[in-house]
This record gives structure tokens, sequence and C-alpha cells, in this order.
């Protein structure tokens, strides 16, 4: 069996055991989602990577902690979220903007905080129609309070169970319940008008 | 008890009937789905939604990201290879040691006691002898240096000219101020800790 088919539970055991390819495999299969999840919350790729770069470290440094009875990928996104949010409280970044962070001032600035959605092979007027869309969807979760951003894309991009997603938030599943909700409706109020297009 | 008519779907129910595509609705919400156009357009906006976030790209963090995580990943070691790796020097020089040691010594209790024929008794009168021997080796070898360097000629003029005590004097003042300037020096290097006081 190769490391890529191994379930999370075997590679953090392997990875207790010193096993760096299982230490690899952990970093390559969970790189995009948590770099992603940073990336939308902060809007700056430097940061982002910095922060991605310091949950895993903290993660891999310290699996003697980690419970086996939950999800290693919940774990992994509970540190990544706590530091997220902890920087984010520190820099009081909440409202951040599809063409940059606020506090991009230069237009490297700009271009370095802004999501670049990956191309696809659509026909040209699909694919503008798309990245249109594309950018407004991001716009409007950018447009979320980090917590309902956080619990919206864990839910719907991730496929994260409501369980899991209080567990990573260290949230009642009720309060959880309350943010997708919100995070639903305020999405609802900015894109009803594209979204039910036919 | 709820009226499918009358009664809108709520929350988990709406999410319930977007997402679950192969699970049985509930009849009362789906029949009451039929009839209510608000709950419609809800159940549509989340399955929409949830289509295009689902579809949202993963970013990709750049090239060398694995890289640079690897570098600070402090990497556990088994504890059997922990001990080998932490008593291996230690092992291989005790062991050199030891060895060494227990050449030596075996050479020489061979010599001593096998080819020389010496008892414990004699070998212990052999090593005072020998020492007697090379403390007056070196006694003589230190009086026939001093005579070639001249200074048993000066040590007799002192006392011939009656200079002795002074110099004595001066030799004892000076050891007293060179202990004395240690002594100072040794003290300005201490550094004297005392509580932090807050300042108010």
């Amino acid at each position: 069996m190769t490391y890529s088919e191994k379930s999370d539970q075997e590679l953090v055991r392997l990875c207790r055991r010193g096993d760096e390819r299982a230490v690899r495999e952990i970093i390559s299969r969970f790189e995009r989602p948590v770099f992603s999840l940073i990336y939308r919350m902060v809007r700056d790729r430097e940061l982002a990577e910095d922060l991605a770069q310091e949950a895993f470290v903290r993660t891999l440094n310290n699996l003697r902690r980690y419970d086996p009875s939950y999800r290693f990928s919940s774990w992994l996104f509970k540190i990544a979220y706590n530091l997220t949010v902890d920087h984010l409280r520190r820099k009081e970044l909440d409202t951040v903007s599809i063409h940059g962070a606020p506090d991009a001032v230069s237009p490297d600035r700009q271009a370095a905080t802004s999501i670049t959605l990956a191309a696809s092979d659509e026909r040209p007027d699909e694919l503008l129609e798309a990245r249109e869309l594309g950018d407004e969807i991001e716009t409007a979760i950018g447009d979320l309070r980090p917590e309902y951003r956080t619990a919206i894309l864990l839910r719907h991009v991730e496929g994260r169970s409501y369980e899991e997603i209080a567990r990573t938030m260290d949230v009642p599943l009720g309060t959880v319940k309350t943010f997708i909700h919100r995070a639903r409706a305020e999405l609802k109020e900015a894109l009803e008008h594209r979204m039910l297009e036919p | 008890m709820k009226d499918s008519q009358t009664d809108h779907l709520t929350a988990d129910e709406i999410e319930r009937l977007a997402t679950e595509t192969t699970a049985e609705e509930p009849h009362t919400s789906a029949k009451h789905l039929r009839t209510c156009g608000a709950c419609r357009r809800e159940v549509d906006f989340l399955r929409a939604l949830d289509r295009r976030l689902v579809a949202l790209p993963h970013a990709a963090p750049s090239a060398g990201f694995e890289g640079a995580v690897m570098a600070r990943v402090r990497m556990p070691v088994p504890w059997r290879k922990r001990a080998v790796e932490a008593l291996r020097p230690r092992w291989a020089g005790l062991a050199a040691a030891t060895a060494s040691v227990a050449l030596a010594v075996g050479a020489m209790s061979y010599w001593l006691f096998g080819v020389q024929q010496l008892t414990p008794s004699g070998l212990a009168a052999f090593v005072l002898d020998s020492a007697r021997v090379l403390a007056l080796r070196g006694l003589i070898a230190a009086g026939q240096l001093s005579y070639s360097l001249g200074l048993t000629q000066l040590a007799e003029s002192v006392v011939a000219a009656g200079w002795a005590p002074a110099l004595a004097a001066l030799a004892a003042l000076g050891t007293a101020g060179f202990v004395s300037m240690m002594i100072m020096w040794r003290l300005m290097q201490v550094r004297i800790s005392r509580p932090r006081v807050a300042r108010r």
C-alpha cells in the first residue's frame, strides 16, 4: 500500500514513529485545503503561507497530543483556524475585498492580496461568466464576519459536518448552526440575483 | 403538529432538502415544497450556493511550502534509535579507555610479577626507591642549572651585602599586592542581583 492510499490515522501513527514520508504525505494531502481556508480569511498570500506553515508545524510537532478518536483533519483545521483568528483579532482585519486586502496600498500589494481563481477549459464567454460569478462569491464570502466565513467554508467547501465544525471552531453546535444560517442569509442577499438565474 | 400547508420549513429541513439528493424527502416537507414558493426559492438558492461553493477552487501554496514546513518539523526518533544515538559516543570512548587501561595494567603486571619476579612488597620498595632516585636527580639538575645561570653567586652576594631581609619583605609586599588586585578584579565582575521593583 502506497502512502497516498493510507488513511489519515495510519499516517499519523507512522509520523509518530518518525516516518518522514508519512509527514510529507500529510502535508501534501492537506496543504491546499488548509492554505485555501486561511487564504480566504486573510486575503494575503504571503501571510496565508506563513500561517499555514505555522499550523502544520504546530500540528506535526504536537502529534502526541492528538486524540485519535477525532478526525485528524478536524484537529489540523482547528489549529489553523485558531492561528488565523488570533491573527485577525490582532490586526482587526475583519472586512476584506476580492480586489485585495484593505491594507493593500500599492498595486503590487493589491495583486498579492487578491484571490486568483484557477483557469478551466470552459469557453471564453462561459469562463468570463464563471469568473465574474466566482469573484462575486469570493467577495461576498470575504464580506462575512470571520466566524461566519469559516463556518460556511468548512460546511460547503470542505464538506464538514456541523459537529466537526463545532469542534474546529470550539463553539457549541447551536452556535455553528446560527453562524451558517446567518452566513447563508448574507450570501443570499448579496448573490441571489445571480445565483438563481437560469 | 406541523401543518404542511401553512408552516414554512425549518432551516434544517431546507438544508436536508437542498443537500441530500438520494435520501427520501419527508412526506410533509416535500408536500409543503410543492405548494410554498418561498420555501422552494430557499431550497433552490441553497442548492445553487452549495454547488457553487463546492466548485470553488482550492488555492495552492508556493512550491517551497512543503520544504519550509519540513525544515521546522521536529521528527520524532524511535526510542531504541534515540538510546543508541545518545549512548554511542560515550560507550565507544568508555570502552576504548577501559581496554587501554586493562591492557596497560596487564602488560605491566606480567613484566613486574612474571619477568622481574617481584613480590608486592618488593614492588613497593622498587617504586619508593625509583621515586627517591628521581627526586634526587631533579634536585641535582636544578642546582646545576642555577649554578650555570649564575643564580647561586647572585644569592651569595645578596646575603653577603645584607639585602636578604629587604628583598624578602619586598617579595612579600609584591605578592600581597598582586593577590589583593586579583581579589578586587574578581569582585568587580560579580553582579549583585536585586529584586526588581515595579515602577509606579
